[in-house]
C-alpha cells in the first residue's frame, strides 16, 4: 500500500523510548509525569511539581539528570536563602585585585529547586528571573547559562505552614505544573522490594547527553501544526475565555506555551505532526496553573472544570 | 487483469435490456440468436463452460454478418442498421477478455439503444434508455474497480456520475444548435396512418361506425375555451354530390383574398393545435381563423390543406374569429354551393319545393327544415341500417336512423333542391377536457359532419341538423351518445339530467379516466418541450433569458467557449481545492458509518484515540480503521499530503462497510473462541 503515508519514526523517538523506559525503572509507576517531564524539558520550559514530601520529586529530577546525561545541581530554598546563594557570587581577588565572579548552583544543565515557596519572594524572583532570560547579571557582568538549561521547581501544598506561595505571574515562567501521586499498590511494592533508589541512580549509564539533547529540542520547533490543528488550540483558549468556571482566559502566551507543549509531545509519542490528542494530553498540566476558578463558580478543583473544558470543546 | 463474475453479469443485463428494446424489429432468428449468444457468455463465467475458440468466433462473426445482410439486403438503413449492431454486440460479448472489450460491448449498447429512438420517441423508452444507461455505467464502474466489494458503492457512483452529467446534458440540449426539421429527421413509415376524416362521404353504405378512441389533435387555448358546443373543428368542406357520396369537387379559383379575408366581431380566441400524424393533408381549424396555419394552402370555405400528408407531429398556433360574415357568393361559387344530383327522388324535390313556397326567405326554409327533423321520427344512432341507391330519400322517408352524415347529407340536399346554396363540413365537434394540461383532446371518434348554408344576410352560417334530433352529441358528446347506446336509450327523448345522471362513471373508471389524461399530459409536455424544440423555441428561450439570438455557428462557437471555460474552471478548481478539507469531510463520512455500528465519535475526540477505541471495540475492523485514520491524519494533520493520499482515503471511505463482517474475521472471531475454550 504506496499510498499511506509513511510516519516514519524519527531517529530522536526510539532515543526518547529508551530514556522514559530507563527513568522508568527507578520512579516506578509514573510513566505519565516522566513523559510530561521530558516533554516539558524538550519544549525548553521549566517544570514545577507540587506535592507532598517523599513521593519522589527529587527522585525524578535527578534521574532525568542521570539519564540524560546532564549535570545537575540541586538549590534547596530555605526561608533564609539569599539570590546569591542562587546565582553566585564576586569575591575580590587580592591576587589580581579584582572581583571574580562564583557561579552559583544555578549554573547546571538540569536545576532542582526545591521546595521553592519556602523561600522569600526575593529569592524565589532571582531563580524566575534566570530562568526567563537563561542568563544571570551580577555585578554589571552578565554571565550566560548553560544550555541545554532545565530548572525543576518543587512545592509543598500550600496550605503547609512556612510558605511564600508563588504569585500567578510567577507560575506563568514554568510551562508546565504536575503532581506526583502516591504509587498505586504494585509499584509501591517494587519499591519497597526494590533496591535502594540512590544505588540504583549511581550505577545508571547516560542515554543521550546535553548535545543531543539541544538538538531534539531544535526538531521540536519543526513538528508540523498544521491549520486544522490550530484551530482547535485557539478554540480551546477561546474556550477558556469564555468560561465562567474561570477568572480570566488564557494569555496568547499560555497559547504559545500550550502548542509547545504540544510539539513536544508529539516528538515523544515519534510523530511529525501535533494531532488534537497531543493537545489534550499536555493541556491539563499546562493550563492549570495559569488558571484560577472564578468566586462563585463550582467547587471542583481547576483540573477537574479543565477537563469538562475539553470535553466541551469539539474538535474541528 | 482479471474480469469480475459481478461486472459481467452487469454488462449481460445492460446488453439483455437493450436487446429487448430492439427484439421487435429484429428478424427472430437474430433474436434467438442474440439470445444464445447472451446464455453462453453466462454459462462461460457462471459455470465455466469453454469460452468459443478464434476460429469459431471468425467463422461465427461471417456467418451473422453475411445473415444480416443477406435478410435485409443491404448494411445501410434503420433496420439493417440496427440489426448489425445487435449481432455485433452478441458477438463481442462471445469475446470478452480485457476492460477493453466491456467497453467497446457498451459502446455497441449505446448505439443500439440510439437505434430505438428512430423507431419511436415515447417518453418511456426516453426513460428506458436512462436505466440502461445508467446500469452501463454501473458496468463500467465494476469492471474497472474489480477488487470493489459490494455492487452497492457501483450503484451508487454511478448515480453519483449521472447526476453530475445532469446539468451538461441539459445545457447541451438546450443550447445545442438545432437544425430545421424533426428530431430525428426520419419520416415515419406511412403504412402506421391512423384513419380519420376521409374527403368522401357515404353515409349511405356504412351501417356500422366503427369509433377510433385515437387522439386527432390536442387543443390549448390561450384564455377561456368556448363552450364545447361551440367547438366546431372545420377540416373538409365537400360540396359535390351524385346522390351517394359527396366529394369536395372541383374548387372555384381561389383569390388569396377571398381565402383569408372577411369581416369579423368580437375578441379572437387564440389557440394552439397539436395534430397527430395521419397521413392526411387537412389540418382542422376553429371556425374561420384570420391566418392560415404556417405551410399549408388555403382551400375553398375557409379550411386548409398542408403541402403533403401529416405523417409527424405538427404544431400551429391560430387566431380564429366565432362571429364573422363572409360576404357575397361569386357565381361559380353559387353554381357549386347549388349543384344537385341528376336523379333526384321527386318526394325529396317536393319536399323542398313546399317549404319554398311557405317561407319567405332562405333562413325560413332552413327552419323548416329543421322542425320537419324534429317533429318526425328521426333517430340518431351509431348502427344504421344500409340505404340503397337513393340514400337521401329512403332516409328522409323511410329509415330515419342515421348518425350526423346521414342528417347532414339529406339537409344540404334538401336545401339545394329549395335553391339554399349549402355544402356538407367535415371535421370534428366537441372534445374532452384535460384538466392535467389545461387542454383539449379531440379523439377520431369526435369527427363530425354538418352543413353550411349561405344567406345574403349572413355569409356561410353553420347548421347542424343533427342537434335538432340528438342535442346530446353536441352537448355531451360523443362518449356520452355512445354509452347511452350501449345502455339502450333513445337519443333525443330524454332531459339532459337524467341524461347525465345515467352516463355518470363509476369511481374505478373516473380514476381510471383521469389517470389516462395526466399521461395523454405528460406526453404532449414531452412532445412539446422536448421532441418539437426546435431552433423558435431555443430562440425564444434565449430570448426570454434576455440573451442575443444567435445563428447555429455563434450557439456552437458559445457552447464550445463555455465547455471550455468550464473545464478550465474545474481544473483549476479542483486543484485550489483544500484537501484537508475534503479529507475532513471524508472522514466524518467514515465516522458516520461507525456511528451506525453503534461507535459514535465523541465531538472531542480525536481521530487517534477514535481509532484505538474503534480498533478495540471491533478487532476486525482494525486494518481499515488504522489504514483510514493513518491517511486523514496524514491529509489534515501535515504539511504535504498529496491529492493522490486523498484519492486513497476516498476509496478506503466509500468501501468501508462496518456493518458488514468479512467471513474472514468472522473465521478469525470463531478461532479465538475455539483456543480459549
Amino acid at each position: 500500500m504506496s499510498y499511506v503515508p509513511e510516519i516514519r519514526p524519527t531517529p530522536a523517538s526510539a532515543n526518547l523510548e529508551t530514556v522514559v523506559a530507563r527513568v522508568g525503572e527507578v520512579v516506578l509507576g509514573k510513566e505519565p509525569q516522566v513523559r510530561l517531564a521530558l516533554a516539558c524539558l524538550l519544549a525548553r520550559g521549566h517544570l514545577l511539581i507540587e506535592d507532598l514530601p517523599g513521593v519522589g520529586k527529587t527522585t525524578l529530577a535527578h534521574v532525568l539528570a542521570r539519564a540524560l546525561g546532564l549535570d545537575f545541581s540541586r538549590i534547596q530554598f530555605t526561608s533564609d536563602l539569599l539570590p546569591a546563594d542562587i546565582l553566585g557570587v564576586s569575591v575580590y581577588q587580592t591576587q589580581t585585585r579584582d572581583f571574580h565572579f562564583h557561579p552559583g548552583p544555578i549554573f547546571a544543565q538540569l536545576v532542582l529547586a526545591d521546595e521553592i515557596n519556602r523561600a522569600t519572594p526575593k529569592t524565589q524572583s532571582a531563580l524566575l528571573e534566570a530562568m526567563e532570560e537563561r542568563q544571570v547579571t551580577a555585578d554589571g557582568v552578565t554571565q550566560k547559562l548553560p544550555a541545554p538549561f532545565f530548572v525543576i521547581a518543587t512545592q509543598n501544598p500550600l496550605h503547609l505552614i512556612g510558605t511564600f506561595p508563588l504569585p500567578e505571574s510567577q507560575l506563568d515562567r514554568f510551562l508546565m505544573r504536575i503532581d506526583m501521586g502516591y504509587p498505586d499498590r504494585q509499584a509501591e511494592r517494587a519499591l519497597l522490594k526494590g533496591r535502594d533508589r540512590r544505588e540504583l541512580l549511581n550505577d545508571m549509564a547516560p542515554v543521550i547527553n546535553g548535545d543531543v539533547l539541544l538538538s531534539w529540542q531544535k526538531r521540536v520547533g519543526h513538528v508540523h501544526c498544521s491549520d486544522a490543528l490550530l484551530d482547535y488550540v485557539q478554540d480551546v483558549l477561546e474556550a477558556t475565555r469564555a468560561s465562567t468556571q474561570f477568572t480570566n482566559g488564557l494569555s496568547p502566551r499560555a497559547g504559545l506555551a500550550l502548542m509547545h507543549a504540544a510539539q513536544a509531545w508529539a516528538l515523544l509519542e515519534g510523530r511529525d505532526m501535533v494531532l488534537p490528542e497531543d493537545v489534550q494530553a499536555v493541556a491539563p498540566s499546562v493550563i492549570a496553573h495559569r488558571l484560577r476558578p472564578a468566586e462563585g463558580s463550582s467547587e471542583q478543583s481547576v483540573e477537574a472544570k479543565i477537563k469538562q473544558l475539553l470535553e466541551s470543546v469539539a474538535i474541528p | 487483469m482479471k474480469l469480475e463474475r459481478l461486472g459481467l453479469n452487469s454488462l449481460l443485463l445492460t446488453a439483455l435490456l437493450v436487446l429487448a428494446t430492439r427484439a421487435p424489429s429484429l428478424p427472430l432468428w437474430l433474436t434467438l440468436a442474440c439470445a444464445g449468444a447472451l446464455m453462453w457468455r453466462f454459462a462461460i463465467h457462471s459455470y465455466g463452460w469453454p469460452a468459443p475458440h478464434r476460429l469459431l468466433r471468425l467463422s461465427l462473426t461471417v456467418i451473422a454478418v453475411a445473415a444480416t445482410v443477406a435478410h435485409f439486403g443491404t448494411v445501410l438503413g434503420r433496420d439493417a442498421g440496427s440489426a448489425l449492431l445487435a449481432t455485433l454486440l452478441a458477438l463481442k460479448l462471445l469475446e470478452l477478455r480485457r476492460p477493453r472489450d466491456v467497453l467497446v460491448a457498451v459502446l455497441l449498447c449505446y448505439l443500439l439503444l440510439l437505434t430505438g429512438f428512430l423507431y419511436e420517441q415515447s417518453l418511456w423508452l426516453a426513460a428506458y434508455s436512462v436505466l440502461v444507461v445508467w446500469l452501463s455505467i454501473v458496468t463500467l464502474i465494476l469492471i474497472n474497480q474489480p477488487n470493489l466489494r459490494s455492487a452497492r458503492y457501483g450503484l451508487r457512483l454511478a448515480t453519483v456520475l449521472l447526476a453530475k452529467a445532469l446539468p451538461l446534458a441539459l445545457a447541451m440540449f438546450l443550447l445545442f444548435p438545432r437544425v430545421e426539421g424533426n428530431l430525428w429527421g426520419l419520416p415515419t413509415a406511412t403504412g402506421s396512418a391512423i384513419t380519420g376524416l376521409s374527403d368522401v362521404m357515404q353515409p349511405g353504405s356504412v351501417h356500422r361506425l366503427t369509433v377510433s378512441d385515437t387522439p386527432a389533435f390536442r387543443v390549448e387555448f390561450e384564455g377561456e375555451a368556448p363552450k364545447p358546443a361551440q367547438l366546431y373543428w372545420r377540416a373538409l368542406v365537400l360540396s359535390q354530390t351524385d346522390g351517394t357520396r359527396w366529394v369536395r369537387g372541383e374548387s372555384p379559383a381561389l383569390t388569396p383574398d377571398s381565402a383569408t379575408q372577411f369581416p369579423y366581431h368580437g375578441p379572437p380566441l387564440k389557440y394552439r393545435i397539436t395534430l397527430e400524424a395521419n397521413d392526411r393533408p387537412w389540418l382542422p381549424v376553429l371556425d374561420l381563423p384570420i391566418l392560415a396555419p404556417p405551410n399549408s394552402r388555403p382551400q375553398w370555405g375557409y379550411v386548409y390543406e398542408y403541402r403533403q400528408p401529416v405523417r409527424e407531429r405538427l404544431s400551429y398556433t391560430l387566431a380564429s374569429y366565432l362571429r364573422y360574415h363572409t360576404g357575397p357568393l361569386a357565381s361559380a361559387e353559387k353554381r357549386r354551393a347549388l349543384q344537385l344530383p341528376d336523379k333526384l327522388s321527386p318526394r325529396v324535390q317536393a319536399l323542398a319545393q313546399f317549404w319554398r313556397a311557405n317561407a319567405s326567405d332562405d333562413l325560413a326554409v332552413a327552419q323548416a327544415a329543421l322542425a320537419y327533423f324534429r317533429r318526425e321520427p328521426f333517430f340518431y344512432t351509431l348502427h344504421p341500417p344500409a340505404l340503397g341507391a337513393d340514400p337521401v330519400d329512403e332516409f328522409l322517408f323511410s329509415s330515419r336512423r342515421g348518425f350526423c352524415g346521414h342528417f347532414a347529407a339529406s339537409f344540404v340536399t334538401l336545401m339545394r333542391a329549395a335553391s339554399v346554396p349549402s355544402r356538407v363540413v367535415q371535421g370534428y365537434l366537441g372534445g374532452e377536457y384535460n384538466p392535467a394540461g389545461n387542454y383539449w383532446i379531440v379523439r377520431q371518434s369526435d369527427a363530425h359532419a354538418w352543413a353550411e348554408i349561405w344567406l345574403p344576410k349572413h355569409g356561410w352560417l353553420r347548421v347542424d341538423p343533427t342537434a335538432a334530433v340528438a342535442p346530446e352529441r353536441v352537448e355531451l358528446g360523443i362518449d356520452a351518445v355512445r354509452q347511452l347506446e350501449l345502455s339502450g336509450v333513445r337519443l333525443g327523448r330524454l332531459p339532459a339530467e337524467a341524461l347525465r345522471k345515467l352516463i355518470e362513471l363509476g369511481v374505478v373508471a373516473q380514476s381510471w379516466r383521469t389517470l389516462r389524461l395526466y399521461w395523454d399530459a405528460t406526453n404532449l409536455a414531452w412532445h412539446r418541450w422536448v421532441l418539437s424544440y426546435d431552433r423558435q423555441r431555443q430562440q425564444y428561450l434565449l430570448s426570454s433569458l434576455h440573451l442575443p439570438a444567435l445563428s447555429w455557428r455563434g450557439l456552437l462557437l458559445v457552447l464550445v467557449l463555455a465547455l471550455l471555460c468550464g473545464l478550465l474552471a474545474l481544473a483549476a478548481f479542483t486543484r485550489r481545492a483544500r484537501p484537508t478539507d475534503a479529507a475532513h469531510a471524508l472522514y466524518r463520512r467514515y465516522c458516520n458509518k461507525l456511528a451506525r455500528v453503534g461507535l459514535a465519535r465523541a465531538p472531542n475526540e480525536g481521530p487517534l484515540s477514535f481509532a484505538r477505541r474503534s480498533a478495540a471495540a471491533r478487532p476486525d475492523l482494525k486494518a481499515e480503521v488504522d489504514a483510514v485514520t493513518e491517511l486523514y491524519m496524514g491529509l489534515r494533520y501535515t504539511r504535504d499530503c498529496g491529492i493522490e493520499h486523498l484519492r486513497a482515503l476516498r476509496r478506503r471511505v466509500w468501501r468501508f462497510q462496518p456493518g458488514r463482517t468479512s467471513p474472514r474475521s468472522l473465521a478469525d472471531a470463531k478461532a479465538g473462541e475455539d483456543a480459549r475454550q
